[in-house]
């Protein structure tokens, strides 16, 4: 019988925990902390870069960089937001390198072959294509944002980081995190405005 | 100069802020100030509220589709390899590697700032901090010795600051009659400025449109 102990449990373990049991080498630290903010990551990095497959390159970057530079980690922000520094950081970087490649069709993937898979629920056909068509849509509209405001927008949104983390993240003051948002917001409006509704 | 009245207007910017629960003080203060005094700006506080709550409906509301367990699997084992538990055996000496490289591109930029001389300095006094603008030119002597201690390959950059990314210059060393620009006019947002000690206001560039920019350095001693 498996014993179970804090470390293995690791429900309520904090990054801090997490990070000084990895950088002792332990491997179960590191998975855990790899499936808390995976997702997270993808999807700033999806949002980025607009390709399933750049966005798992970013991230797979992204975490290889931010752990083999902890030392540098200077703790006053949290892992989360020096992770989604580096890999939005690695996202960007990987579409100047690649060029931002138009989105693929999800009818155009064979999601077997791609290895990934649809979450959505329910499994209705033509739900599927309403939201496939929306992500297009919005992928659309982001693409037409200057990136500064795409990432601080992406951050906000799809990352749940506040003005504070993101002007962390960016390095830039508050009121251009403001700014940006404000802006960025203003054109989303207009490019979707068929799509949203009150 | 600085005191400013609860009733003056607001950046629309505030307003969407405040509506996200995210504007710190003091502009919150200032901006609930305004709200009283102007009940007609309850309307675009609400319109804020509803295009943030749309936005944010929107985006969160549609189901990205995520990677497979086995893509995850394959994206967790390069990180395992890439970031070993622990360190990498060659850890020590990537980091002493890393720490020389980092001392030799400190003394390339050190070289750099002292073979390009500053001119137009403006020093702006505010709340006992000092501000100094620069326009950059080019050396007077292009004789002068330039001695490369660091290639591109010898420096990794972890955090680059989006307003600084103009510093960095890989391959040719940036020895021209171009000023240096660190950021646009739209990188930047000016919420207050005032005169210095001497009563002389900031010497901003005014220039409007999509090409104008703003100048600004990092402070270094002339």
């Amino acid at each position: 019988m498996a014993i179970v102990t804090a470390s293995n449990l690791n429900v309520e373990q904090s990054d801090e925990q997490l990070l000084t049991r990895y950088s002792r080498g332990d491997r179960s630290a590191l998975e855990v902390i790899f499936h808390r903010y995976r997702e997270t990551a993808y999807r700033v990095a999806q949002r980025l870069l607009g390709n399933e497959g750049d966005a798992l390159d970013a991230v797979q970057e992204g975490f290889i960089k931010a752990l083999k530079n902890l030392r540098y980690f200077e703790r006053r922000s949290s892992f989360k937001t020096w992770l989604l520094r580096i890999v939005s950081n690695a996202s960007l970087d990987l579409g100047r390198q690649r060029g931002r490649r138009e989105t693929l069709s999800l009818d155009a993937i064979d999601w077997s072959e791609q290895g990934l898979a649809l979450s959505v629920n329910g499994n209705d056909p033509v739900q599927d294509v309403e939201q496939a068509d929306l992500r297009q849509a919005l992928d659309r509209a982001l693409a037409e944002l200057p990136e500064s405001q795409r990432r601080t927008f992406v951050l906000h949104v799809d990352a749940a980081l506040s003005y504070r983390e993101i002007a962390s993240v960016m390095n830039i003051s508050i009121g251009t995190v403001m700014s940006r948002l404000f802006y960025a917001r203003q054109k989303l409006k207009g490019l979707l405005a068929a799509r949203m509704t009150v | 100069m600085n005191d400013r009245s609860p009733s003056d207007s607001i950046q629309p910017e505030w307003l969407a802020a405040y509506a996200d629960d995210e504007l710190p003080e003091p502009l919150r203060s200032r901006v609930e100030a305004w709200l009283r005094d102007h009940p007609e700006g309850l309307a675009e506080l609400f319109d804020q509220q509803s295009l943030s709550g749309r936005n944010n409906d929107f985006c969160r509301g549609l189901d990205m589709p995520m990677p497979a367990d086995r893509e995850w699997d394959r994206v967790f084992s390069a990180v395992e390899r890439g970031a070993p538990p622990g360190g990498s055996r060659n850890g020590p000496v990537y980091g002493t590697i890393l720490v020389a490289s980092s001392l030799a591109a400190s003394l390339l930029l050190a070289i750099f700032l002292n073979y390009w001389p500053h001119r137009d300095q403006v020093i702006h006094h505010r709340g006992g901090l000092t501000q100094l603008r620069h326009d950059l030119i080019a050396p007077d002597d292009r004789d002068d010795d330039i001695y490369r201690v660091a290639g591109a390959d010898d420096v990794e950059l972890l955090v680059l600051p989006e307003a600084a990314a103009h510093l960095v210059v890989v391959g040719k060393h940036p020895m021209a009659d171009v000023p240096l620009l660190l950021a646009s006019a739209a990188d930047v947002l000016v919420l207050d400025f005032g005169p210095d000690d001497q009563g002389n206001l900031p010497d901003l560039n005014t220039t409007t449109g999509p090409d104008a920019s703003i100048l600004w350095a990092p402070s270094v001693k002339p």
